[in-house]
Protein backbone atom coordinates (compact mmCIF):
# COMPACT_ATOMS: atom_id res chain seq x y z
CA UNK A 1 0.00 0.00 0.00
CA UNK A 2 1.11 3.40 -1.13
CA UNK A 3 1.14 6.62 1.32
CA UNK A 4 0.79 9.81 0.46
CA UNK A 5 4.19 12.18 1.05
CA UNK A 6 1.90 14.01 3.44
CA UNK A 7 0.22 11.24 5.41
CA UNK A 8 1.54 11.95 8.61
CA UNK A 9 -0.32 15.78 8.41
CA UNK A 10 -3.48 14.46 6.67
CA UNK A 11 -3.84 12.18 10.12
CA UNK A 12 -2.91 14.67 12.22
CA UNK A 13 -5.94 17.02 10.59
CA UNK A 14 -8.50 13.76 11.94
CA UNK A 15 -8.26 12.05 8.31
CA UNK A 16 -9.78 8.71 8.44
CA UNK A 17 -8.08 6.47 5.38
CA UNK A 18 -9.50 4.29 2.70
CA UNK A 19 -7.56 2.47 -0.21
CA UNK A 20 -7.94 3.43 -3.06
CA UNK A 21 -5.92 1.04 -6.02
CA UNK A 22 -2.51 0.60 -4.35
CA UNK A 23 -3.48 3.90 -2.38
CA UNK A 24 -3.81 4.93 1.07
CA UNK A 25 -5.97 8.20 0.56
CA UNK A 26 -7.62 10.07 3.23
CA UNK A 27 -11.50 9.38 2.89
CA UNK A 28 -12.56 12.02 5.08
CA UNK A 29 -11.58 14.33 7.70
CA UNK A 30 -14.58 13.95 10.36
CA UNK A 31 -17.62 15.37 9.10
CA UNK A 32 -17.98 14.33 5.35
CA UNK A 33 -21.39 16.36 4.86
CA UNK A 34 -19.64 19.94 5.73
CA UNK A 35 -16.54 18.67 3.57
CA UNK A 36 -19.14 17.93 0.98
CA UNK A 37 -21.49 21.59 1.65
CA UNK A 38 -17.06 23.00 1.29
CA UNK A 39 -16.78 21.58 -1.99
CA UNK A 40 -20.45 23.09 -3.56
CA UNK A 41 -20.20 26.42 -1.85
CA UNK A 42 -16.72 27.45 -0.45
CA UNK A 43 -12.74 25.81 -1.13
CA UNK A 44 -12.04 22.31 -0.85
CA UNK A 45 -8.52 20.85 -0.89
CA UNK A 46 -7.74 17.47 -1.51
CA UNK A 47 -4.28 15.63 -2.09
CA UNK A 48 -4.35 13.76 -5.91
CA UNK A 49 -0.35 12.91 -5.56
CA UNK A 50 -1.79 9.33 -6.43
CA UNK A 51 -2.54 10.55 -9.78
CA UNK A 52 -0.02 10.06 -12.51
CA UNK A 53 2.57 12.56 -13.49
CA UNK A 54 5.02 11.73 -16.65
CA UNK A 55 7.55 14.06 -17.50
CA UNK A 56 7.40 14.11 -21.86
CA UNK A 57 10.81 15.29 -22.99
CA UNK A 58 12.16 15.11 -27.07
CA UNK A 59 11.45 17.02 -29.96
CA UNK A 60 8.78 14.99 -31.41
CA UNK A 61 6.66 14.33 -28.07
CA UNK A 62 3.76 16.12 -29.38
CA UNK A 63 3.49 15.23 -32.76
CA UNK A 64 3.40 11.00 -31.33
CA UNK A 65 0.79 12.34 -28.39
CA UNK A 66 -1.35 13.93 -31.02
CA UNK A 67 -1.17 11.62 -33.47
CA UNK A 68 -2.28 9.03 -30.50
CA UNK A 69 -4.82 10.62 -29.15
CA UNK A 70 -8.54 12.68 -29.85
CA UNK A 71 -7.99 15.96 -29.17
CA UNK A 72 -5.71 18.23 -31.36
CA UNK A 73 -2.58 18.98 -29.69
CA UNK A 74 0.12 19.31 -32.22
CA UNK A 75 0.50 22.83 -31.37
CA UNK A 76 0.88 23.80 -27.82
CA UNK A 77 2.29 27.04 -26.91
CA UNK A 78 4.06 26.94 -23.14
CA UNK A 79 1.60 27.81 -21.11
CA UNK A 80 -1.41 25.60 -21.97
CA UNK A 81 -2.72 22.51 -22.10
CA UNK A 82 -5.18 20.32 -23.28
CA UNK A 83 -7.19 17.17 -22.37
CA UNK A 84 -7.28 14.48 -24.57
CA UNK A 85 -8.36 10.32 -25.12
CA UNK A 86 -6.01 7.38 -25.80
CA UNK A 87 -7.83 5.17 -27.61
CA UNK A 88 -7.29 1.45 -28.77
CA UNK A 89 -7.54 1.54 -32.40
CA UNK A 90 -11.34 -0.34 -32.19
CA UNK A 91 -11.97 3.24 -30.62
CA UNK A 92 -12.08 1.92 -26.51
CA UNK A 93 -10.87 4.01 -23.72
CA UNK A 94 -7.27 3.33 -22.36
CA UNK A 95 -7.11 6.74 -20.39
CA UNK A 96 -8.18 10.21 -20.28
CA UNK A 97 -4.93 12.61 -20.15
CA UNK A 98 -4.15 15.76 -19.71
CA UNK A 99 -0.98 16.98 -21.66
CA UNK A 100 0.32 20.54 -20.22
CA UNK A 101 2.97 22.81 -22.18
CA UNK A 102 5.86 24.16 -20.55
CA UNK A 103 9.23 26.20 -21.33
CA UNK A 104 11.53 23.36 -20.75
CA UNK A 105 8.93 20.11 -21.90
CA UNK A 106 5.82 18.50 -21.46
CA UNK A 107 3.59 16.90 -18.25
CA UNK A 108 1.06 14.48 -18.84
CA UNK A 109 -1.06 13.69 -15.88
CA UNK A 110 -2.84 10.23 -15.67
CA UNK A 111 -5.44 8.41 -14.08
CA UNK A 112 -4.37 7.26 -11.10
CA UNK A 113 -4.11 3.46 -11.61
CA UNK A 114 -3.61 3.74 -15.11
CA UNK A 115 0.31 5.39 -14.93
CA UNK A 116 2.25 2.28 -16.18
CA UNK A 117 -0.49 0.96 -18.43
CA UNK A 118 -0.46 4.66 -19.78
CA UNK A 119 3.30 5.16 -20.27
CA UNK A 120 3.57 1.32 -21.79
CA UNK A 121 1.19 2.30 -24.40
CA UNK A 122 2.88 5.86 -25.85
CA UNK A 123 6.09 3.99 -24.93
CA UNK A 124 5.10 1.04 -27.48
CA UNK A 125 4.81 3.47 -30.38
CA UNK A 126 7.58 5.29 -30.22
CA UNK A 127 9.58 3.91 -33.35
CA UNK A 128 12.11 6.53 -34.52
CA UNK A 129 11.03 9.59 -32.53
CA UNK A 130 12.54 11.21 -29.81
CA UNK A 131 10.85 11.28 -27.33
CA UNK A 132 11.42 10.48 -23.25
CA UNK A 133 9.20 9.81 -20.90
CA UNK A 134 10.10 9.90 -16.94
CA UNK A 135 7.62 8.99 -14.31
CA UNK A 136 7.77 11.72 -11.81
CA UNK A 137 4.59 10.26 -9.72
CA UNK A 138 6.58 9.72 -6.27
CA UNK A 139 8.97 12.59 -6.90
CA UNK A 140 6.23 15.51 -6.83
CA UNK A 141 2.75 15.99 -5.03
CA UNK A 142 -0.58 17.22 -6.67
CA UNK A 143 -3.39 19.07 -5.37
CA UNK A 144 -6.87 20.03 -5.95
CA UNK A 145 -8.47 23.13 -4.96
CA UNK A 146 -12.41 22.83 -6.13
CA UNK A 147 -15.29 25.16 -5.71
CA UNK A 148 -16.78 28.37 -6.59
CA UNK A 149 -14.39 30.94 -3.98
CA UNK A 150 -11.25 28.82 -5.44
CA UNK A 151 -10.46 31.85 -7.25
CA UNK A 152 -9.87 33.84 -4.92
CA UNK A 153 -8.62 32.09 -2.30
CA UNK A 154 -5.67 31.68 -5.10
CA UNK A 155 -4.97 35.44 -5.77
CA UNK A 156 -4.70 36.02 -1.92
CA UNK A 157 -2.32 32.97 -1.23
CA UNK A 158 -0.26 33.57 -4.27
CA UNK A 159 -0.73 37.87 -4.03
CA UNK A 160 -1.98 36.72 -7.78
CA UNK A 161 -3.93 39.71 -9.29
CA UNK A 162 -6.24 38.00 -11.30
CA UNK A 163 -6.76 33.92 -10.99
CA UNK A 164 -9.15 33.89 -14.12
CA UNK A 165 -6.84 31.46 -16.07
CA UNK A 166 -8.21 30.11 -19.05
CA UNK A 167 -9.21 26.19 -18.67
CA UNK A 168 -5.38 24.37 -18.59
CA UNK A 169 -4.23 27.53 -18.81
CA UNK A 170 -0.38 27.33 -15.93
CA UNK A 171 1.22 29.17 -14.09
CA UNK A 172 4.98 29.00 -12.22
CA UNK A 173 4.80 29.52 -8.82
CA UNK A 174 7.10 30.56 -5.67
CA UNK A 175 6.68 29.48 -2.44
CA UNK A 176 8.99 29.87 0.02
CA UNK A 177 11.58 30.55 -3.15
CA UNK A 178 10.62 26.65 -4.57
CA UNK A 179 8.59 26.49 -7.94
CA UNK A 180 5.14 25.22 -8.11
CA UNK A 181 2.77 24.84 -11.05
CA UNK A 182 -1.14 25.97 -10.58
CA UNK A 183 -3.24 24.77 -13.57
CA UNK A 184 -7.02 25.55 -13.60
CA UNK A 185 -8.41 22.07 -14.15
CA UNK A 186 -12.33 22.67 -13.29
CA UNK A 187 -12.43 18.61 -12.58
CA UNK A 188 -15.40 18.81 -10.99
CA UNK A 189 -16.79 21.14 -13.84
CA UNK A 190 -17.05 23.91 -11.40
CA UNK A 191 -14.12 26.24 -10.95
CA UNK A 192 -10.83 23.93 -9.84
CA UNK A 193 -7.09 24.18 -9.73
CA UNK A 194 -4.27 21.96 -9.88
CA UNK A 195 -1.21 22.60 -7.98
CA UNK A 196 2.08 20.68 -8.68
CA UNK A 197 5.25 20.78 -7.05
CA UNK A 198 8.48 19.07 -5.32
CA UNK A 199 7.19 16.76 -3.28
CA UNK A 200 9.81 17.75 -0.94
CA UNK A 201 7.48 21.32 -1.29
CA UNK A 202 4.12 20.25 -1.02
CA UNK A 203 4.01 20.31 2.58
CA UNK A 204 4.50 24.30 2.56
CA UNK A 205 1.86 24.23 -0.78
CA UNK A 206 -1.30 22.85 1.68
CA UNK A 207 0.16 24.90 4.28
CA UNK A 208 -0.39 27.85 2.32
CA UNK A 209 -3.87 27.02 1.17
CA UNK A 210 -5.13 26.11 4.34
CA UNK A 211 -3.93 28.91 6.10
CA UNK A 212 -5.82 31.14 3.46
CA UNK A 213 -9.12 29.52 3.70
CA UNK A 214 -9.24 25.88 1.79
CA UNK A 215 -10.38 23.00 3.71
CA UNK A 216 -8.90 19.46 3.39
CA UNK A 217 -11.69 17.34 1.91
CA UNK A 218 -11.77 13.96 1.72
CA UNK A 219 -11.97 11.45 -1.44
CA UNK A 220 -15.72 10.01 0.08
CA UNK A 221 -16.72 13.49 -0.14
CA UNK A 222 -15.03 14.29 -3.76
CA UNK A 223 -16.45 11.53 -5.06
CA UNK A 224 -19.71 11.96 -3.84
CA UNK A 225 -19.96 15.33 -6.32
CA UNK A 226 -18.01 13.79 -9.07
CA UNK A 227 -20.46 10.88 -10.02
CA UNK A 228 -23.40 14.17 -9.09
CA UNK A 229 -21.49 16.21 -11.95
CA UNK A 230 -21.31 12.87 -14.15
CA UNK A 231 -17.45 13.05 -14.24
CA UNK A 232 -15.85 9.81 -15.57
CA UNK A 233 -12.98 7.92 -13.26
CA UNK A 234 -10.24 5.33 -14.65
CA UNK A 235 -11.80 1.86 -13.32
CA UNK A 236 -15.19 2.81 -13.39
CA UNK A 237 -16.44 4.90 -16.63
CA UNK A 238 -13.01 4.46 -18.16
CA UNK A 239 -12.30 1.56 -19.06
CA UNK A 240 -11.98 -0.81 -22.89
CA UNK A 241 -15.70 -1.56 -22.02
CA UNK A 242 -16.72 1.57 -23.36
CA UNK A 243 -15.94 4.62 -26.47
CA UNK A 244 -15.93 8.08 -25.63
CA UNK A 245 -19.38 9.09 -26.49
CA UNK A 246 -20.92 6.39 -24.30
CA UNK A 247 -19.09 8.07 -21.77
CA UNK A 248 -20.04 11.86 -22.25
CA UNK A 249 -16.58 12.16 -23.55
CA UNK A 250 -17.75 14.26 -26.86
CA UNK A 251 -15.79 17.51 -25.60
CA UNK A 252 -12.08 16.01 -25.80
CA UNK A 253 -12.93 14.76 -29.19
CA UNK A 254 -11.73 16.90 -32.67
CA UNK A 255 -13.04 16.65 -35.41
CA UNK A 256 -11.32 17.50 -38.39
CA UNK A 257 -7.34 17.12 -36.98
CA UNK A 258 -6.54 14.40 -39.27
CA UNK A 259 -6.51 10.81 -38.09
CA UNK A 260 -5.06 9.11 -34.52
CA UNK A 261 -4.97 5.99 -33.51
CA UNK A 262 -9.15 4.46 -32.83
CA UNK A 263 -10.37 7.64 -35.07
CA UNK A 264 -11.97 5.70 -37.75
CA UNK A 265 -13.94 3.46 -35.75
CA UNK A 266 -14.99 6.57 -32.98
CA UNK A 267 -15.96 8.71 -36.14
CA UNK A 268 -18.50 5.74 -37.78
CA UNK A 269 -20.11 5.20 -34.61
CA UNK A 270 -20.94 8.89 -34.60
CA UNK A 271 -21.59 9.62 -38.55
CA UNK A 272 -23.67 6.30 -38.61
CA UNK A 273 -25.45 6.84 -35.31
CA UNK A 274 -24.38 3.89 -33.75
CA UNK A 275 -23.66 4.87 -30.34
CA UNK A 276 -25.87 2.47 -28.38
CA UNK A 277 -25.34 3.42 -24.90
CA UNK A 278 -24.81 6.47 -22.79
CA UNK A 279 -23.73 7.34 -19.24
CA UNK A 280 -26.86 7.84 -16.79
CA UNK A 281 -27.42 9.07 -13.35
CA UNK A 282 -28.79 6.90 -11.30
CA UNK A 283 -29.73 6.54 -7.28
CA UNK A 284 -31.25 3.61 -5.66
CA UNK A 285 -32.65 2.72 -2.38
CA UNK A 286 -31.13 -0.60 -1.97
CA UNK A 287 -28.05 -1.46 -0.08
CA UNK A 288 -27.36 -4.14 -1.58
CA UNK A 289 -26.45 -3.09 -5.21
CA UNK A 290 -22.45 -2.84 -5.97
CA UNK A 291 -20.42 -1.42 -8.67
CA UNK A 292 -20.66 -3.66 -11.82
CA UNK A 293 -23.85 -4.78 -11.00
CA UNK A 294 -25.25 -5.76 -14.76
CA UNK A 295 -29.02 -3.50 -15.34
CA UNK A 296 -32.21 -5.68 -17.11
CA UNK A 297 -34.90 -4.13 -18.36
CA UNK A 298 -37.76 -7.10 -18.47
CA UNK A 299 -35.22 -9.39 -17.61
CA UNK A 300 -32.93 -8.41 -21.04
CA UNK A 301 -29.52 -7.22 -20.00
CA UNK A 302 -29.84 -2.86 -20.26
CA UNK A 303 -26.41 -2.01 -18.68
CA UNK A 304 -24.65 -2.25 -16.05
CA UNK A 305 -23.25 0.37 -12.79
CA UNK A 306 -20.35 2.18 -13.18
CA UNK A 307 -20.01 3.96 -9.74
CA UNK A 308 -21.69 4.36 -6.52
CA UNK A 309 -21.34 6.23 -3.50
CA UNK A 310 -24.08 7.25 -0.90
CA UNK A 311 -24.54 11.49 -0.48
CA UNK A 312 -23.33 12.39 3.26
CA UNK A 313 -25.87 14.91 3.63
CA UNK A 314 -29.24 13.17 2.04
CA UNK A 315 -27.96 9.63 2.67
CA UNK A 316 -29.30 8.70 -0.64
CA UNK A 317 -27.73 6.15 -2.68
CA UNK A 318 -26.35 7.66 -5.77
CA UNK A 319 -24.30 6.41 -8.96
CA UNK A 320 -23.56 6.54 -12.60
CA UNK A 321 -24.80 3.74 -14.99
CA UNK A 322 -23.91 2.98 -18.57
CA UNK A 323 -27.54 1.80 -20.21
CA UNK A 324 -28.45 1.36 -23.99
CA UNK A 325 -30.02 4.55 -25.23
CA UNK A 326 -33.87 2.73 -25.75
CA UNK A 327 -33.79 2.32 -21.89
CA UNK A 328 -32.75 6.15 -21.13
CA UNK A 329 -35.69 8.07 -19.42
CA UNK A 330 -36.21 10.05 -16.59
CA UNK A 331 -37.22 8.17 -13.58
CA UNK A 332 -36.30 4.85 -15.31
CA UNK A 333 -36.76 2.27 -13.03
CA UNK A 334 -34.31 -1.05 -13.99
CA UNK A 335 -33.31 -4.40 -12.22
CA UNK A 336 -29.94 -4.53 -10.95
CA UNK A 337 -28.38 -8.63 -11.01
CA UNK A 338 -25.35 -9.72 -9.46
CA UNK A 339 -23.40 -11.77 -11.77
CA UNK A 340 -25.01 -14.95 -10.69
CA UNK A 341 -28.22 -12.88 -11.77
CA UNK A 342 -29.18 -12.83 -8.20
CA UNK A 343 -31.52 -9.34 -8.02
CA UNK A 344 -29.91 -6.92 -6.08
CA UNK A 345 -32.54 -4.70 -6.51
CA UNK A 346 -33.90 -1.52 -8.29
CA UNK A 347 -32.09 1.40 -9.25
CA UNK A 348 -34.04 4.86 -10.82
CA UNK A 349 -32.41 6.24 -14.06
CA UNK A 350 -32.32 10.02 -15.61
CA UNK A 351 -30.61 11.20 -18.28
CA UNK A 352 -27.32 13.48 -17.34
CA UNK A 353 -27.78 17.44 -17.80
CA UNK A 354 -26.71 18.27 -21.42
CA UNK A 355 -23.89 21.00 -20.13
CA UNK A 356 -21.48 18.19 -19.39
CA UNK A 357 -21.21 17.37 -23.19
CA UNK A 358 -20.19 21.03 -24.18
CA UNK A 359 -16.27 21.69 -24.02
CA UNK A 360 -15.86 24.73 -21.16
CA UNK B 1 13.99 -24.63 -44.59
CA UNK B 2 12.28 -21.80 -44.07
CA UNK B 3 13.88 -18.50 -45.55
CA UNK B 4 14.33 -15.82 -43.41
CA UNK B 5 11.84 -13.12 -43.36
CA UNK B 6 12.93 -10.40 -44.96
CA UNK B 7 11.47 -7.00 -46.69
CA UNK B 8 11.10 -6.67 -50.68
CA UNK B 9 10.88 -3.97 -52.85
CA UNK B 10 9.95 -4.63 -56.52
CA UNK B 11 11.11 -3.72 -59.61
CA UNK B 12 8.50 -1.28 -60.13
CA UNK B 13 8.58 0.39 -56.77
CA UNK B 14 12.72 0.92 -56.89
CA UNK B 15 12.37 2.23 -60.63
CA UNK B 16 9.84 4.98 -58.52
CA UNK B 17 11.87 5.48 -55.96
CA UNK B 18 15.06 6.14 -58.18
CA UNK B 19 12.66 8.72 -60.21
CA UNK B 20 11.16 10.58 -57.10
CA UNK B 21 15.24 10.92 -55.88
CA UNK B 22 16.26 11.68 -59.92
CA UNK B 23 19.34 8.97 -59.53
CA UNK B 24 20.20 6.96 -62.56
CA UNK B 25 20.40 2.99 -63.18
CA UNK B 26 23.38 2.10 -61.26
CA UNK B 27 23.45 4.76 -59.24
CA UNK B 28 22.88 3.58 -55.16
CA UNK B 29 19.36 5.06 -53.74
CA UNK B 30 18.97 4.90 -49.71
CA UNK B 31 15.15 4.52 -48.64
CA UNK B 32 14.05 4.44 -44.80
CA UNK B 33 11.18 1.97 -44.46
CA UNK B 34 9.72 2.66 -40.60
CA UNK B 35 6.19 2.23 -39.02
CA UNK B 36 5.15 5.25 -36.96
CA UNK B 37 2.51 5.32 -34.10
CA UNK B 38 -1.02 6.97 -35.63
CA UNK B 39 -3.34 6.29 -38.02
CA UNK B 40 -6.86 4.64 -37.33
CA UNK B 41 -5.75 1.49 -37.12
CA UNK B 42 -2.69 2.39 -34.41
CA UNK B 43 0.13 2.00 -36.80
CA UNK B 44 0.92 3.91 -40.25
CA UNK B 45 3.74 3.21 -42.97
CA UNK B 46 6.91 5.90 -43.55
CA UNK B 47 9.11 6.21 -46.34
CA UNK B 48 11.97 8.76 -46.38
CA UNK B 49 15.19 9.55 -48.36
CA UNK B 50 18.00 9.03 -45.58
CA UNK B 51 21.66 7.95 -46.47
CA UNK B 52 22.60 7.39 -42.79
CA UNK B 53 22.36 3.74 -41.91
CA UNK B 54 22.30 3.39 -37.61
CA UNK B 55 24.18 0.84 -35.95
CA UNK B 56 21.30 -1.10 -35.69
CA UNK B 57 19.78 -1.11 -38.90
CA UNK B 58 18.83 -3.72 -41.10
CA UNK B 59 20.35 -2.90 -44.34
CA UNK B 60 18.69 -4.93 -47.31
CA UNK B 61 20.34 -3.89 -51.05
CA UNK B 62 17.52 -4.59 -54.14
CA UNK B 63 16.92 -3.72 -57.33
CA UNK B 64 19.52 -0.50 -56.77
CA UNK B 65 17.49 0.39 -53.93
CA UNK B 66 18.99 0.05 -50.50
CA UNK B 67 15.95 -0.07 -47.77
CA UNK B 68 17.68 0.41 -44.33
CA UNK B 69 14.87 -0.39 -41.46
CA UNK B 70 15.11 -0.08 -38.02
CA UNK B 71 15.36 -2.79 -35.72
CA UNK B 72 11.85 -2.09 -33.75
CA UNK B 73 10.18 -1.69 -37.42
CA UNK B 74 11.70 -4.46 -38.59
CA UNK B 75 9.78 -6.76 -35.86
CA UNK B 76 6.22 -4.94 -37.54
CA UNK B 77 7.37 -5.37 -41.12
CA UNK B 78 9.08 -8.66 -41.67
CA UNK B 79 7.72 -10.34 -44.53
CA UNK B 80 6.96 -7.02 -45.99
CA UNK B 81 6.66 -6.30 -49.67
CA UNK B 82 6.45 -2.96 -51.03
CA UNK B 83 5.14 -2.37 -54.56
CA UNK B 84 4.15 0.52 -56.57
CA UNK B 85 0.28 1.06 -58.07
CA UNK B 86 0.80 3.64 -60.75
CA UNK B 87 -1.46 5.39 -63.10
CA UNK B 88 -4.49 8.32 -62.54
CA UNK B 89 -6.18 5.75 -59.97
CA UNK B 90 -2.83 4.09 -58.40
CA UNK B 91 -2.20 4.62 -55.14
CA UNK B 92 1.34 5.31 -54.95
CA UNK B 93 3.59 3.29 -52.66
CA UNK B 94 1.85 -0.14 -51.30
CA UNK B 95 2.96 -2.28 -48.28
CA UNK B 96 1.88 -6.27 -48.52
CA UNK B 97 2.29 -6.74 -44.74
CA UNK B 98 1.23 -10.14 -43.65
CA UNK B 99 1.68 -8.91 -39.82
CA UNK B 100 -0.93 -6.50 -40.64
CA UNK B 101 -4.23 -8.17 -38.97
CA UNK B 102 -6.36 -4.84 -39.48
CA UNK B 103 -6.30 -1.86 -41.88
CA UNK B 104 -8.27 0.76 -41.79
CA UNK B 105 -10.16 2.08 -44.32
CA UNK B 106 -7.91 3.89 -46.74
CA UNK B 107 -5.77 1.01 -46.16
CA UNK B 108 -2.23 3.38 -44.88
CA UNK B 109 -2.74 2.54 -41.35
CA UNK B 110 -2.76 -1.12 -39.75
CA UNK B 111 -2.13 -2.99 -36.42
CA UNK B 112 -0.64 -6.13 -35.97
Amino acid sequence: MKNLHLSELHESAGAAFISIGDWKLPGNYGDPSEEYRVIKDETGLIDHSHFGRIRIDGKDALDLLNRLSTYKIDILPAGTGEGTILLTNKGRIIDLVHIFAKEDGLMMITSPEAIEQTSEWIELYIFLEEVILEDITTSTGMFTLTGPKSNLLVEKAFNLESAQLALYEHLALSVKGAPASIIRTDPLGELGYSFVMESSQAQEVWKLLVSHGASPVGHEAYNVVRIESGITRYGHELTERVNPWEVNLNKYIHWDKGCYTGQEVVLRLYNYNKVRRQLVSIETLSDNIIEGAQLKSDGVEVGWVSSLSINPVTQQRIGLAIVHIDHIETNKALQAHDSNDIVLGEVITSPIQEKLLSRS
Amino acid sequence: MVAPLSINITENAASHVRDFTRKMEGEEVSLRVAVKGGGCSGLTYDLAVDDVARDTDKVIEQHGVSIMIDKKSYIFLAGTVLDYSGGLNGKGFVFSNPNAKTTCGCGTSFSV
